[in-house]
């Protein structure tokens, strides 16, 4: 919210509060000083009616005194009545001044003295009255003083006086309170006036807001195309839009819940609308707390509509329900197009149905005579024929070739769409089945110059039970393109298994041929498509070779997939699920001819009678001395009274497995190579081997060529490379041979360089990792320890997404080949010494 | 005999090399890595230059980029040590006008005839 935005509401929330606070002050105010200033006036109206009273007073004394003097001159008695008249007037005034002074308390004690005057003046006067009727009137005259009368008009005159001083006060208080009553009649109009102007321009402005709102809801919720009813707790639609009066045929705001559900469908088709009970309604069950979501009803008089309905409760602050909307959906359209597109889909499937059976039928039909084609063309070949007849007749079997393959294609294809297509399962060789591919391959590549090769990774199961025929036509197909569009450079078939069950294993192709641009790799699996373009243009076939090794791939319960860069080469890979050959197939299995020999004694830690006799006869065509312990605590024993070079350790025995026995010999001999002999390969179960202390981990059932190259890694000597020594001996280094300096500089700083590498594996710091990696090549490879070399190099390759036990594994080799190679080079130093 | 700048991070390499090129005849400098031959060439003249490829710090390709700058060395010979497995290093070596190269572990005859027949070129260039 702005700076200003927050004031308004301010404004708003506080702005009339201080007004009217400030107003109402404001007339407490002027009410009080008219109120004071009604009082002064009055209390000066007091004061000149004391005033007066007392001039009244004053001169009735006055007058009561001439009476008397007028008496004592004339002595008539005409003169006595005023007298007596005055004296009457004279206490009757002094009593309403009395009375009139009542509040001033100095004034009352005046009046009291002023009354104790006259009583005295009075008494004076009719004793003068007296004693004239008696006695002359020189004996009366001094009688007659002035001093009373003076003392009383003193006295009159200080009360005359005090009451003006109030007067003066009063007066001056008067004025000043009316000056004041107008300063607050003015500020109170003028506030007034603000107050009123400022209200009025709330008023507009919160008026002319609420229009704009209602009126931008309004257009919102007709611009809506779903329909929409808002009701009140009273049950009264207060909101609704254009498209729910559509949807019901009413203009719904302000009705009552009752009127809306009143006539709103038929009960049947024909009959007379009916009501519905609008307590059923969503609306009605909304505000009962209930949230009703996306049920369809039929509605409408006329056409009938499918609506789709959606109503929710509206929670107020409070938590209370305050509200209940409805949104209908106009449906009927949509379900129509579904129903439509339905349809038609089933009726296209129906029709490729129905396409494929045709051209199924079609396909097989063609074959056999084809057969008949091919059959006659092989005969025709073998009988005499001039050199010209004998290329046409290799032309008709070429051209036949390859009709045929086009026909089993297409009738892949079909196959496919009708999804009849399923798989052989029996037993295979892959080696057999790979190089049954790449046999066919060999001459072509050959001719272009191609390096044709396979890399196969050794954990792969080299007997297998799926379908080998699919696979073959799946390597045949990806291998044939990679061919046909490398000009120069390499193709590589590389397998290796995806997990470590070693049932799934991916098989890559990989070319340095043109590439395939990005926006054309997607178009790849597509049926008939083609990479069309002028570098491609060599290109023949059906376009279906792609799709339908995908979809062979896809019932082999793998993935097929395709990463290429344009003019680096491109990479098919697919996945395949196979179940491992059963045991019975392995005893099938000749070894190889032309294995050296090796040397070793070797302890087999298995329970199974089986297999013991199978890696018997292995071990031993191999040369070597073969040692069986029928469970693992045999094999403790066996492995700490006698020697061997390597121990085989069944995982699975009773009672002590193979685990158990591996952590017991590892107490007491950590450097003899153990590998494990696992049955179906549980995942997990790799892991439980390595962190037992096996060093590496077989499947069973055990190939002889795996097993070969694994006891050929651990027994052969290192690979040395005695040449290389041969070729420095002649050389000299700080007056020693050149040979002897870098081998104690190699005992010297390779064992730290070792110990640093482990520790930086330890830290997981690659870059450390493969410097002292680097560093220990060099020496390795000039003092030609060419195993030892070869580890660094690896260790030099590692990359950022290495596997940690196969670091850790590559760690033990590292350490045992440097300690071997330490001995080796210490012998040669010795034997070239004593040559 | 020539005077020859053998710059390699590698004591083992440098040990080798030195020891056969001593028997040769030549007389040998050597430099740990790329900022140690800098200073050296500075101070020297050399006949004729072995650097590794990979090294710390300065490769042995920036290495050759320099030498080719400098007024001095813009003619000496130079011959790259390369392991077997950076083939691709070779492709870049020559492309960073060395004169020749070697695929280690170093063959002693191998680096002898090379660098013979380099020296006895600039040789016969000089004169």
């Amino acid at each position: 919210m702005t700076k200003s935005a927050l004031a308004t509401r301010f404004l708003t929330k506080w702005g009339f509060t201080l007004a009217i606070t400030g107003f109402a002050v404001l007339v407490a105010m002027a009410s009080y000083v008219v109120f004071e200033y009604r009082n002064f006036a009055r209390l000066e109206i007091h004061t000149n009616e004391v005033i007066s009273q007392l001039r009244q007073l004053e001169a009735s004394i006055e007058r009561a005194e001439t009476s008397q003097r007028g008496y004592l001159i004339s002595r008539q008695l005409s003169f006595l009545q005023p007298y007596h008249k005055a004296v009457y007037l004279v206490s009757q005034e002094l009593t309403d001044l009395t009375q009139l002074v009542a509040d001033n308390p100095l004034q009352v004690w005046r009046a009291k003295n002023l009354d104790r005057l006259i009583d005295e003046r009075i008494q004076k006067m009719e004793t003068i009255i007296d004693e004239a009727s008696r006695l002359p009137m020189s004996q009366v005259a001094k009688h007659i003083d002035t001093e009373t009368m003076n003392e009383l008009r003193t006295e009159i005159g200080k009360m005359e006086t005090e009451e003006l001083n109030l007067l003066a006060e009063r007066r001056k208080y008067s004025q000043r309170f009316s000056a004041l009553s107008i300063v607050f009649l003015i500020f109170g109009g003028l506030s007034a006036f603000l107050l009123l102007i400022f209200s009025a321009r709330l008023i507009r402005t919160a008026a002319k807001r609420n229009m704009e709102q209602s009126s931008l809801i309004s257009q919102v919720f007709d611009s809506m195309t779903d329909g929409l009813i808002v009701i009140n707790k009273d049950l009264v639609v207060t909101h609704s839009n254009r498209a729910s009066d559509l949807i019901t045929e009413k203009k719904l705001r302000g009705m009552t819940l009752a009127e809306v559900y009143s006539h709103s469908r038929p009960a049947t088709a024909g009959d007379a609308p009916a009501d519905i009970d609008y307590r059923n309604s969503s609306l009605y069950r909304a505000l009962r707390g209930e949230t009703v979501l996306r049920f369809e009803v039929t509605m409408g008089n006329v056409d009938r509509k499918l609506i789709s309905v959606d109503a929710r409760a509206v929670v107020g602050e409070d938590g209370e329900i305050v509200a209940a909307f409805c949104t209908y959906q106009d449906i009927t359209q949509r379900r129509a197009t579904e129903d439509e597109w339905r349809n038609a889909r089933e009726a296209a499937l129906q029709a490729s149905r129905l396409k494929s059976d045709f051209l199924a039928t079609m396909s097989h039909e063609i074959r056999t005579p084809m057969n008949g084609v091919m059959g006659m063309a092989t005969l025709l070949l073998a009988t005499d024929m001039t050199n010209e007849q004998e290329s046409y007749v290799k032309t008709i079997k070429g051209s036949a070739d390859s009709l045929l393959s086009l026909i089993n294609q297409v009738l892949d294809h079909s196959k496919i769409e009708a999804g009849k297509l399923e798989l052989d399962k029996q037993d295979f060789d892959l080696s057999g089945v790979i190089e049954g591919v790449m046999s066919l391959f060999r001459y072509l590549a050959r001719s272009k110059n191609i390096d044709l090769k396979i890399v196969s990774d050794p954990a792969v199961p080299p007997a297998l039970h799926g379908d080998p025929n699919r696979l073959r036509q799946i390597l045949l197909n990806l291998v044939g393109n990679a061919l046909k569009f490398t000009e120069r450079g390499y193709v590589e078939v590389l397998i290796k298994p995806v997990d470590d069950t070693g049932h799934k294993l991916e098989f890559s192709v990989r070319d340095s041929g043109p590439g395939i641009p990005p926006d054309k790799q997607s178009h790849l699996f597509q049926k008939f498509s083609q990479v069309h373009d002028s570098k491609f243009v060599k290109a023949a076939g059906s376009g279906l070779g792609l799709m339908i090794s995908r979809e062979l791939v896809r019932v082999m319960g793998g993935e097929m997939g395709v990463e290429s860069a344009v003019g680096v080469g491109s990479r098919f890979w697919f996945t395949a699920v196979f179940e491992v050959a059963k045991m019975a197939s392995l005893c099938e299995w000749k070894p190889k001819g032309g294995r050296e020999p090796l040397n070793g004694r070797i302890l087999v830690a298995e329970d199974q009678v089986v297999n013991q006799l199978v890696i018997q006869k292995f071990l031993t065509s191999f040369g070597l001395e073969c040692v069986i312990a029928e469970e693992g605590g045999a094999a403790v024993e066996r492995a700490q009274s006698e020697h061997f070079d390597l121990i085989f350790m069944d995982c699975r025995m009773i009672p002590m497995d193979g685990y158990e026995a591996t952590r017991r010999i590892r107490a007491f001999n950590k450097i003899i190579p153990i590998v494990a002999l696992t049955a179906e390969g549980v995942s997990g179960e790799k892991r439980l081997c390595l962190e037992a202390g096996m060093n590496e981990v077989v499947n069973k059932p055990v190939d002889i060529d795996q097993i070969y190259r694994l006891l050929q890694g651990y027994l052969n000597k290192p690979d040395y490379d005695e040449s290389q020594l041969d070729k420095l001996a002649e050389y000299e280094s700080e007056g020693k041979s050149l040979i002897e300096t870098l081998s104690e500089d190699f005992f010297t700083n390779g064992k730290a360089l070792v110990v640093s590498l482990e520790e930086s594996v330890r830290a997981g710091d690659l870059e450390k990792m493969k410097h002292y990696a680097h560093a220990l090549r060099s020496p390795g490879l000039t003092l030609g320890l060419a195993a030892f070399a070869k580890l660094c190099a690896e260790l030099e390759e590692t990359g950022p997404g290495y596997d940690q036990i196969e670091l850790r594994s590559k760690l033990d080799r590292l350490n045992s080949l440097y300690n071997r190679a330490c001995g080796w080079l210490r012998q040669q130093t010795r034997s070239s010494k004593v040559s | 005999m020539a005077k020859i700048l053998l710059v390699d991070d590698q004591d083992s390499i440098l040990k080798t090399a030195e020891a056969i090129l001593k028997k040769a005849g030549h007389e040998v400098f050597t430099a740990a890595d790329g900022y140690i031959a800098l200073e050296k060439l500075a101070i020297f003249t050399f006949d004729l230059i072995v650097t590794d490829a990979n090294m710390p710090g300065i490769s042995g390709f920036d290495l050759v980029k320099a030498l080719r700058i400098g007024e001095k060395t813009r003619n000496t010979p130079i011959v790259m040590l390369t392991s077997r497995q950076e083939k691709r290093d070779v492709e870049k070596a020559i492309q960073a006008k060395i004169n020749d190269y070697v695929i280690k572990p170093i063959d002693p005859n191998i680096l002898i005839s090379k660098i013979n027949a380099l020296l006895e070129k600039a040789s016969g260039k000089a004169s």
